[in-house]
């Protein structure tokens, strides 16, 4: 390694969303407002990808937050949970598809992948998954603001106290 | 947590199994199967969410714009939407790309191919020829892959995958939504100075494409107990194949005609991509949204197989099916051995769909390697400027679930009057339907239902390599396989999750 005169932030907000999807889109929206706060202090990438380029995504940083929207069916929409690395590597299994977290995690560890050693998952509930439309519904938008704050709240802790 | 055999109670109605595996991350499919009075298999269905809002979504948008629209739908295949997209544009205005351009999409096209292969034959399908369809259930995922091919091959996979999507990104100027492709050719040129590098690439693809035919060889082909499931009767339908072929009739993924051969191997038609509408129809079934793609000479006889029944399949063995052969020499022979080993031409064994992806993969990197050594690869002229007015637009390329066609009219400014899209598994429909319904029924008897048996429902699907609408991402990320019985009235009698 040598040394870069401005050095790369170590730590990653990882928004992933589909921008054509309404509500599935509603992590990549937040990532844009979070980016004029954090930007400075922190990697913000927005992407749309699935499966093990997320692999890709993730090396080489020590934090991050991934922000997502979620689809379980199990929450009204507009909830906001966090998932912490844990609640995924619990019980990976064989995909029909394309992979999820919890294998990339996986197989990274397994081939000794440099991931971070914190990764942290914010989740909003999201209606009509796969309908191609624009704009978020009423309550993702409605959710919005307090997925910012969140999500927030997680970076703030990361960043140093600015000196005075 | 639960898991085991679960037997279900004798009674007098219909129960309902249904099988909900798939996550948001890979969309929304699921089994449904219909058990009798004694536990036998009445039906089972395998229903693959639509994408819906496509055409709305696009009606009034510039046409120009769909190439990177609908690159932006699939989180997972956005090359093939692109490519797929930025062919029907050639295809509106018409243009005809200059050799240069022709060869750059293609380079960029089979580059796509071979990461994506790759992917589902080791880590994807890997879990049911790799690991094995029996093995504990806490293996039959990446880590147990890894485990059996050797942390090495495991480096090398994720490394050639990671310099194959660095190239499509430099060539296509994203990986995620290429940008490359315009209406007669395509933004960007390659520099002859980029060609050590790249002509590099291609060496190393090839090695790691004859690699995995000898990962695949060792590890499947060498176990009976896989041959023997990869050619039993549970996993077999003879149906009609699909796919793009060169002018010798040979395999291509980004350009041809489109062939179609009889089960019996024959040819029955083949025609230019623009003429899908005469050759193929849809047909609804009251029990699902999707809508099931057959053959309109042949008619809908229902999920069955045969010379009598218009169901086609596409994939890597279709694909194979519908060629005469490969169309590069190390590919040809790996074709070869995969037709003599399982009893002649055509193969209609389900399960030979991972084989043939190893074929495909040769195929990929050999023409990976043509390409870059091709003179014309670093031309000037990259492009061929429309100058008459859009009408109507097909573009298809092989993706690698399938044939892929995208279809667009517009008025005479370019604006979108009409969209269409088929995507690979909508052409699959029928036919990965009747592989569930098929091993379900030889598999599920008394109303014993059980891990192993449900894994073996599983890998009827998961040898098409299906793509379950085109939801994006990743959470919850896992895949809950959920068992319900249900009685007729719909009541849930019982829910295994594992």
């Amino acid at each position: 390694m040598t040394d870069t005169p401005s050095r790369k932030p170590q730590d990653l907000l990882l928004a992933l969303g589909n921008p054509l999807m309404g509500d599935d889109g509603v992590a990549l929206l937040a990532a844009r407002a979070l980016r004029r706060r954090y930007r400075e202090e922190i990697d913000i990438n927005e992407s749309p990808v699935a499966g093990f380029a997320l692999l890709d995504l993730l090396t080489g940083y020590n934090r991050a937050l991934i922000i997502d929207a979620s689809a379980t069916g199990d929450a009204p929409p507009g909830t906001i949970r966090e998932f912490t690395r844990e609640d995924f590597t619990a019980d990976i299994s064989a995909s029909p598809h394309y992979a999820g977290l919890p294998d990339v995690l996986a197989l990274g560890g397994q081939l000794g992948v440099p991931l971070p050693g914190e990764i942290r998952i914010l989740g909003m509930e999201i209606e009509a998954p796969g309908v191609i439309r624009e704009g978020l519904g009423p309550a993702a938008a409605g959710s919005l603001p307090e997925f910012l704050r969140r999500a927030g709240e997680i970076l703030d802790t990361w960043i140093a106290p600015s000196p005075l | 947590m639960e898991s085991g055999t679960q037997e279900a109670h004798a009674g007098t109605v219909t129960r309902r199994v249904t099988i909900d595996p798939i996550t948001r991350l890979e969309g929304h499919g699921k089994i449904d199967i219909f058990l009798d009075a004694r536990g036998e298999v009445e039906k089972a269905y395998y229903q693959i969410p639509e994408l819906r809002g496509f055409e709305v979504f696009s009606l009034g948008r510039p046409a120009e714009e769909m190439p990177q629209i609908t690159s932006r739908i699939c989180g997972v295949c956005p090359t093939a939407h692109h490519m797929a997209a930025t062919k029907a544009l050639d295809d509106l205005y018409h243009v005809d790309p200059p050799p240069t351009a022709k060869r750059i999409r293609e380079l960029i096209y089979n580059a796509f191919m071979l990461e994506d292969h790759a992917l589902h034959v080791y880590i994807l399908g890997g879990p049911d020829f790799i690991v094995g369809p029996d093995a504990p259930k806490a293996m039959r995922n990446v880590v147990g892959v890894i485990d059996r091919v050797g942390i090495d091959t495991g480096k090398k996979v994720i490394g050639m995958r990671k310099r194959l999507r660095e190239l499509i990104a430099h060539l296509g100027g994203k990986v995620i939504h290429p940008v490359f492709g315009l209406p007669g050719g395509v933004a960007k040129g390659v520099s002859p100075d980029e060609l050590p590098a790249l002509r590099q690439l291609a060496d190393d693809a090839l090695e790691f494409a004859r690699f995995t035919l000898g990962v695949f060889r060792t590890i499947v082909l060498a176990n009976e107990k896989y041959v023997s499931l990869i050619t039993s009767e549970d996993f077999t339908h003879r149906t009609y194949s699909m796919g793009l072929v060169d002018a010798n009739n040979r395999v291509n993924f980004y350009d041809g005609m489109l062939r179609v051969t009889d089960p019996s191997g024959k040819e029955f038609t083949k025609f230019a991509s623009a003429k899908y509408l005469d050759v193929i129809a849809e047909h609804v079934e009251p029990w699902s949204y999707v809508k099931f793609c057959y053959l309109k000479q042949v008619g809908w006889k229902g999920f069955s197989d045969g010379p009598e029944s218009g169901i086609y399949s596409v994939a890597p063995l279709a694909r194979l099916n519908a060629s005469d052969g490969m169309a590069t020499p190390e590919a040809q022979k790996a074709y070869e051995e995969l037709v003599a080993t399982l009893g002649g031409k055509p193969v209609h064994h389900t399960l030979a769909n991972h084989w043939a992806r190893v074929v495909e993969m040769i195929q990929a990197a050999e023409r990976l390697k043509e390409l870059a050594n091709d003179p014309l690869l670093t031309g000037k002229e990259i492009r061929t400027l429309p100058t008459e007015k859009p009408t109507v637009g097909v573009g298809v390329v092989e993706a690698p679930r399938g044939t892929l066609i995208h279809h667009y009219e517009t008025d005479e400014r370019g604006l979108i009057t009409k969209a269409n899209l088929i995507v690979a598994t909508q052409n699959n429909a029928g036919r990965i339907s009747m592989s569930v319904d098929k091993a379900a029924k030889g598999l599920i008897h008394g109303g014993i239902v059980n891990d192993g048996l449900l894994n073996k429902i599983e890998m009827a699907f998961r040898a098409y390599d299906p793509c379950n609408a085109c939801s994006t991402h990743s959470l919850p990320g896992q895949m809950p396989l959920t068992l319900r019985l249900r009685n007729a009235s719909g009541e849930t009698l019982r829910v295994i999750q594992r």
